[in-house]
């Protein structure tokens, strides 16, 4: 498959996911110094790490979206 | 640890506007975990949506592959919490009766805390003691 970009309707669903995971390992982390249960700990923790993961992958998604282009065209 | 094992969401008195008061502690780690237990669950199963959801928007195959093991992972972390829920009694999908008591007690538990008066007008103590930077 070629390098292609990401399509603006694309980009707002790939948008909307990031929004959600950045809350979520916003909350995590938070929510991880109340906790006194082990394996709910644990879960927490790995839900947290797997999300950065996430938001780093989704970041580079949005990196080839075709709206940056858009606004490149326009600012120029 | 043996608060697992008996109901833990339940709060018995109604709770003293005193916030040192260590009554107002008691069953306290049990209904905090069990909280933020369930509020993870209920996150995990939003996550399952939104991914389900914008895997329907999206044509680029990259992308799709992306969304797509997010949503394995977050169908795992979903089965995985509401396994260890069920494992700790927080959590009751075949029991109807007792997830009900469950509930219940959660919803005093929770009426108890908005009756309570969380943020007290005035507790400055200015003007009690020789505050000379004032």
């Amino acid at each position: 498959m070629t390098y292609q970009k990401i399509a603006p309707h694309e980009t707002f669903e790939i948008h909307e996911i990031l929004t959600f995971k950045n809350v979520c390992a916003t909350k995590a982390s938070a929510m991880v110094r109340f906790v006194k249960d082990e394996e709910l700990r644990t879960l927490l923790e790995e839900d947290f790490t797997t999300g950065q993961e996430h938001i780093k992958e989704l970041q580079e998604l949005l990196r080839s979206s075709q709206l940056l282009e858009r606004t490149d065209e326009l600012t120029h | 640890m043996n608060y697992e094992k008996k109901p833990i969401n339940a709060i018995k008195k109604p709770m003293s506007n005193d916030y040192l008061e260590i009554e107002n502690s008691d069953g306290m780690p049990g209904l905090v975990d069990s909280t933020i237990a369930l509020n993870f669950l209920l996150t995990a199963k939003s996550g399952i949506r939104n991914c389900a959801v914008a895997l329907t928007e999206i044509a680029d195959p990259e992308a799709r592959t992306e969304v797509r093991k997010m949503l394995n992972v977050a169908i795992d972390l979903h089965a995985e919490i509401s396994n260890l829920m069920m494992k700790k009694g927080w959590f009751h999908p075949y029991q109807v009766s007792e997830q009900f008591k469950l509930d219940k007690m959660s919803a005093q538990a929770a009426l108890q805390i908005a009756n309570m008066q969380l943020f007290p007008g005035d507790t400055s103590r200015l003007g009690t003691f020789a505050t000379p930077n004032y």
